[in-house]
């Protein structure tokens, strides 16, 4: 199949392409999510190198166990951007003494290209990171709290309970309430291509 | 535990904010419950929104150029390892690499992969195709010649990539041994997910290790393989 028709498959059907180690199929599913998985990365390992060595040993572990994906969890973004999450924890971890940033509000010094030199698809993407930060600040303080701990920081729910110091059933609850709250919010007023927007 | 209740546990399991025994379980509660699995996936644009408040980046061109140069470089030394694996068991010197029936044993070999294979270059982590045993009277579903799994260790460190396993009863789990000096040690205790997969991180070090097994063992695993071998991955 040629690039322009791989261009044009939804991302469960560029995976069934992967898993029989087409790098064709890879490498469009690379420029697909890469951007986000490297952005990911750094804001979790916070250096341009680890996060480029995170991102790639996440990409070459879904290129070997493509396999692994199962649709009925997830999207194949998100299960790609958990990859790079986890290998993001892991690195972390083995760096000696580093903690992990644990601000949900990201307002990192990073490079930044002017407007007028993004592509389409980064400008995209910069608009859709503050709209998302945007609406992330409206979340109560104690469930973005939470997210931000599990997420980006890597904290177990047991981790987070003792360092909060608050009941386990009290963690777990302000994760689902925040995350349904997001949810909700994006079936309200973020354009989601999703008819399911009220609670399963 | 009733379904509003298991929300929490797979909100926490989405955040991966879960201890491994915990996301195991809920692995295994999302394998039988079509209504879980439906929250799961209606939580998974929120997930998906969480990346995207990062400050967007562009990667270094550098970054897929290697991230392709190895995905190639993996296909070449792959079709390159078939090549000669067809070509050794065309010859009385493949008869080494394929595992024999052992009348002492109960071990019947009916899919084997030519084991020990390094899937990539010396420079980097081998990755080591397991080799497959399956005893001949078996009577878990689903049993077949279709076993397959990877061992990726860089050292110290390694996972197991699960392919193709059938699901087991629900008191059976399938369990990872490190083999160092003559002893197997008990590692990590798996599950497959319903479509045969899984990926775990084997605990323990396999520095000095000369081998990773995998047998099948009572719920929540044994101290000492109570089952045979039906996977195995030596090690140099």
């Amino acid at each position: 199949m040629n690039r322009d028709a791989l261009q044009k498959l939804a991302d469960e059907d560029l995976m069934v392409l992967v898993e029989r180690k087409d790098p064709q199929a890879f490498e469009v599913l690379y420029d697909r999510h890469g951007g986000a998985a490297y952005s990911l990365a750094h804001r979790i390992v916070g250096s341009p190198e680890a996060a480029e060595d995170v991102t790639q040993e996440a990409f070459l572990s879904i290129w070997r166990s493509g396999a692994r994906f199962d649709a009925t969890r997830g999207s194949v973004r998100s299960w790609t951007l958990g990859v790079v999450r986890n290998r993001s924890i892991d690195a972390l971890r083995r760096q000696a003494g580093k903690a992990p940033k644990l601000d949900f509000d990201d307002d990192a010094t990073l490079e930044a290209q002017p407007a007028s030199q993004l592509t389409d698809s980064e400008a995209i993407r910069r608009e859709t990171a503050s709209q998302v930060r945007g609406a992330l600040r409206n979340l109560p303080r104690e469930q973005s709290e939470v997210i931000g701990l599990a997420y980006f920081g890597g904290f177990t729910h047991s981790e987070i309970a003792q360092m909060l110091s608050m009941p386990l059933g009290t963690v777990k609850g302000r994760m689902r309430l925040g995350l349904e709250k997001i949810r909700l919010a994006l079936a309200e007023g973020m354009g989601i291509a999703d008819s399911s927007g009220a609670l399963p | 535990m009733a379904h509003e209740a298991y929300r929490d546990e797979v909100a926490a399991y989405a955040l991966g904010a879960l201890e491994s025994s915990e996301r195991f379980e809920v692995e295994r509660h999302l394998d039988g419950c079509k209504k879980c699995r439906e929250y799961l996936l209606w939580l998974d644009p929120a997930l998906g929104l969480l990346p995207m408040s990062v400050d967007q980046l562009r990667p270094p061109r550098q970054l897929k150029r290697s991230v392709m140069g190895e995905v190639h470089a993996e296909l070449k030394a792959t079709r390159k390892t078939e090549r000669e694996r067809k070509r050794a068991s065309r010859g009385l010197w493949g008869s080494i690499w394929r595992p024999v029936t052992a009348a002492a044993v109960s071990l019947v070999l009916i899919a084997g992969v030519v084991g020990g294979y390094a899937l990539r270059g010396d420079d980097e982590p081998p990755v080591v195709a397991m080799q497959a045993f399956i005893e001949a009277n078996s009577t878990e579903s689903g049993v077949g010649p279709a076993l397959a799994a990877t061992l990726e260790h860089d050292g110290a460190e390694g996972t197991l990539h699960v392919e193709k396993m059938p699901a087991l009863a629900k008191d059976k789990v399938y369990q990872a041994w490190i083999q160092r000096d003559g002893r197997m040690e008990p590692s990590t205790v798996f599950v497959v997910n319903s479509d045969g997969r899984n990926e775990v991180a084997i605990e323990g070090s396999l520095e000095g290790a000369t081998g990773v097994y995998i047998t099948r063992e009572p719920e929540p695993g044994s101290k000492h393989p109570t089952f045979p071998v039906i996977m195995r991955a030596p090690l140099n």
